[in-house]
């Protein structure tokens, strides 16, 4: 329904910022933010800043995805750790696992399944 | 139907509509088996029953229309060295010569004319072809947009090298350049609507000097193409189209610089449909694949060189997604169109 | 320097991915979702429904869980007439169209803006509004005319637009106004009797705006799960992860539907009030028709009494002859949550991206064209 990009406010001239999207800057209109200040992270949609972005929100959440990550990989190791006998673990393959894609390769972090 | 049986812009697009008014309007016309190929450049049995020693001739044409004619790594006049240049190297040839056409609006600065002329001669001096055939005309004030380049370029394909989409083969590993997007991002920020207050450049380049790396590594590389109008994911389709194979990509690995990710984001592109100017996509057989890797990563222009995926598994294109999901990546329709949505 | 809200990779981490999608399948479980009774969740917005297909988030999820996608494309749901209308617009000599991207490929009922523009009509694409009044500036002999198309995240940035034009006297500026709002919409889903859905996936960008309290009373009322959820692909596991917990509260008689937000960073429980004022001022809620499901009352936003000079109808003549929907398209029944695309017999035959048919399938993120670009292959 919308598109809207992260960006951070740079430097602000009456009703018109300039926001960096990670190395381009482009103007973004404040007048939907005018709480908006200088090194502050907003979204903008079609050329507008419609919101401030809530920093410690997003680590906050990020925290809780980092954590489901770790609880993750620790199951994954242990797993692995328990049918260590398959060889070939360290060899750099191309493969990536392929269109041919079955329910039980799903949802499978190993990218470089065999086909 | 009525104005849908019009030329569209999107008819130059490079996506699924061009190929469906060069396939079923054009080539039919035409018919012979040459062209049928439809490969970036022809591969030519014999001139006349004259047959070349040690090799076989490439031939290709292509026109140049970008807007603006000068762009942050490149104008218009080295685009249509390198462009046609490039389209013969994807035959594994060698670029000896090019024909040089050039269709001047009326009221062009002269020295903008000889600023592009100048650009031509320097291109064509670093990839060693020399133009040895060219034509002028000119038009009416706002026919052309300043100016429009057709150049034509024949090379020798060397004995061994073999080089078709055709030949593609399951197992084989799809090797990438460099970073995807630079040159239709340059050009998107070169023309100022966007406002984007940041200078781009465009990855236009010669390939030849790379292509001969390549092929000094391995000879019997299987296909190379140049992801231009339509990008990665356009190509790559091109290729399996006429393999009737699968290629699956990796996301992850396929190189962005971050500034062409910056403005796909805002604008809501997706820069795996981005054009390229100076990139190749190489397919070898996976025992050549390190030794291509390395001679790539040797050469200025293969630095970022990057295998991306592989031959294989069912017909189509196929992306693993970063966070590790499975898409199919089907040839665009038309042209990106900036979205909110 | 950049901070953790602008590093997308982070939200694209590929083991969160897949813890989040084992506790998807133990939830599910949870709920007693199988292949044949799936649990149904709608995401309502098109930026999902893209988002979904672009990380091939489909072939991730377990078949026990059908996402849904609803009518959240603006694009999409707006009726044929208007299209038409815009047309008629850009065909109207000395009048210039503005509009975003995603306008130009929609077919009227004879012609598109595009293949208008190919014929000589002079339209622009616009990437934000206010870029308009650069154009009906540089114009002044000129009608400009904006497409005001979207929900409640675009059409404060058009209300903003239109009082700049009223500031600065721009005389040749006006909008043609086919806004919609979210929250009656949704209850209108909500309230389909037999309602083939457990629970909604609300827009991440509209709620910014409206705030996730606009959606309490379709929760609390209809007993109906809402998570709003931001864009990427963890963002939108993590959603369905919170809606799947409701889900299987709600089934195992542990608890009732609640409104939460999984997109923190973004959406607050009352939005942005500055652009809620914008919207009150220069706009009225009104009817609206939704292409493919019909006139939801109280659904959209038309220029207020105060604004309404800057109606495009009061400048120009947009009267067009009311156009017919073709037979054999089913979008309504898929946007109402009831098919899917490949239930559709015109799906990618006689409706393809090119020829659209049906709404869903003319703007980049209608469901149809979405599963026609990204999931025709991969069942």
């Amino acid at each position: 329904m919308c598109l809207a990009v992260p960006g951070r406010v740079m430097s602000i001239g009456s009703d018109i910022a300039k926001v960096d999207f990670g190395g381009i800057s482009q103007e973004a209109n404040l007048t939907l933010v005018p709480e908006a200040k200088v090194g502050d992270y907003v979204l903008v949609h079609a050329g507008f800043a419609i919101q401030q972005l809530d920093e410690a929100e997003a680590e906050e959440t990020l925290r809780l995805f980092q954590e489901l990550a770790e609880a993750a990989d620790r199951e994954e190791r242990e797993t692995r750790e328990r049918g260590r006998d398959r060889t070939g673990e360290n060899t750099r393959d191309y493969n990536v696992s392929t269109g041919e894609s079955t329910n039980e390769e799903k949802g499978s972090a190993d990218g470089e399944a065999e086909r | 139907m009525g104005n849908d049986d019009r030329v569209k812009l999107a008819h130059g697009s490079g996506g699924a509509l061009m190929h469906e008014l060069i396939e079923n309007l054009i080539v039919p016309r035409l018919a012979n088996p040459i062209l049928e190929s439809l490969d970036d450049s022809a591969e030519l049995p014999d001139l006349g029953g004259h047959k070349l020693e040690g090799g076989r001739v490439a031939f290709t044409t292509d026109s140049y229309v970008v807007q603006p004619l000068f762009f942050p790594g490149g104008d218009i006049g080295k685009l249509a060295v390198a462009g046609t240049v490039n389209d013969l190297s994807m035959k594994g040839a060698t670029p000896l010569y090019l024909t040089l056409g050039l269709i001047i609006e009326e009221g062009l600065k002269l020295s903008v004319l000889e600023e592009i002329i100048d650009s031509i001669a320097e291109a064509a001096e670093a990839a060693g072809v020399s133009i040895a055939a060219g034509d002028t005309k000119v038009v009416e004030h706002g026919a052309v947009g300043g100016i429009v380049i057709n150049t034509a370029g024949i090379g020798v394909i060397p004995d061994g090298v073999s080089i078709s989409a055709v030949r593609a083969q399951e197992g084989d590993v799809v090797i990438l350049s460099g970073t995807m997007g630079d040159h239709e991002t340059a050009i998107l920020v070169a023309r100022e609507e966007l406002r984007l207050d940041e200078v781009i450049e465009s990855d236009c380049a010669c390939l030849n000097g790379l292509v001969e790396t390549v092929l000094r590594a391995c000879p019997d590389v299987h296909v190379l193409r140049d992801p231009t109008r339509g990008g990665l994911g356009t190509t790559l389709n091109e290729i399996v189209s006429k393999s009737g194979l699968g290629i699956t990509i990796r996301e992850a690995d396929i190189p962005v610089a971050g500034k062409v990710r910056a403005v796909c984001s805002i604008l809501g592109y997706d820069p795996i449909y981005m054009a390229n100017e100076g990139k190749v996509i190489v397919v070898v057989a996976r025992d050549a694949a390190d030794a291509v890797l390395e001679a790539m990563r040797s050469h200025p222009l293969g630095l970022e060189a990057t295998a991306i995926g592989t031959v294989g598994g069912k017909p189509g294109v196929y992306l693993r997604t970063e966070v590790g999901g499975l898409r199919p990546i089907v040839m665009l329709e038309g042209v990106q169109l900036p979205r909110i949505c | 320097m950049t901070g953790p809200v602008m590093e997308v990779e982070l939200f694209r981490s590929e083991s969160a991915a897949g813890a989040l999608l084992r506790r998807i399948e133990r939830l599910l479980k949870r709920a007693g979702a199988t292949a044949d009774e799936p649990v149904a969740l709608m995401e309502v917005c098109g930026t999902h429904t893209v988002a979904i297909s672009r990380f091939g988030l489909r072939s991730l999820l377990p078949d026990s869980l059908r996402l849904l996608s609803g009518p959240g494309c603006p694009v999409c749901v707006t009726p044929l007439i208007e299209i038409d209308r815009s047309i008629a617009a850009a065909e109207t000599p000395g009048t210039i169209v503005a509009t975003f991207g995603d306008m130009m490929r929609v077919p009227g009922s004879r012609s598109s803006l595009e293949s208008a523009r190919t014929d000589g009509a002079d339209i622009r694409i616009v990437y934000s509004p206010m870029d308009s009044l650069q154009i009906a500036r540089g114009n002044p002999g000129h009608e400009v005319v904006f497409l005001g198309v979207g929900f409640e995240t675009t059409s404060p940035t058009i209300a903003a637009t239109v009082l700049a034009a009223e500031r600065e006297g721009l005389g040749n500026f006006s909008i043609l106004p086919f806004f919609k709002t979210v929250p009656a919409a949704l209850d209108m889903l909500a309230a389909i009797p037999d309602r083939p859905l457990d629970g909604f996936i609300c827009p991440g960008h509209v709620s910014v705006i409206i705030g996730a309290e606009a959606y309490e009373s379709v929760a609390r009322n209809r007993n109906m799960p809402c998570v709003v959820v931001g864009f990427e692909p963890l963002d939108i596991l993590s959603g369905i992860e919170a809606l799947l917990e409701q889900v299987a509260d709600i089934r195992t008689g542990e608890g009732d539907a609640r409104v939460e937000v999984r997109y923190k960073r973004a959406v607050t429980s009352v939005g942005n009030v500055a652009a809620q004022e914008l919207l009150r001022k220069v706009f009225e809620p009104c009817d609206a028709e939704w292409r493919g499901i019909g006139v939801i009352p109280g659904s959209g936003h038309d220029l207020s009494e105060r604004y309404s000079d800057f109606h495009a109808r009061e400048r120009l003549s947009l009267d067009v002859v009311k156009p017919v929907e073709q037979p054999g398209c089913i979008c309504g029944e898929i946007m109402l949550g009831r098919r899917l695309p490949t239930d559709c017999p015109l799906f990618g035959e006689a409706c393809t991206p090119r020829r659209p048919v049906g709404p869903c399938m003319v703007s980049t993120e209608g469901s149809c064209a979405a599963f026609y670009k990204y999931e025709r292959n991969a069942a």
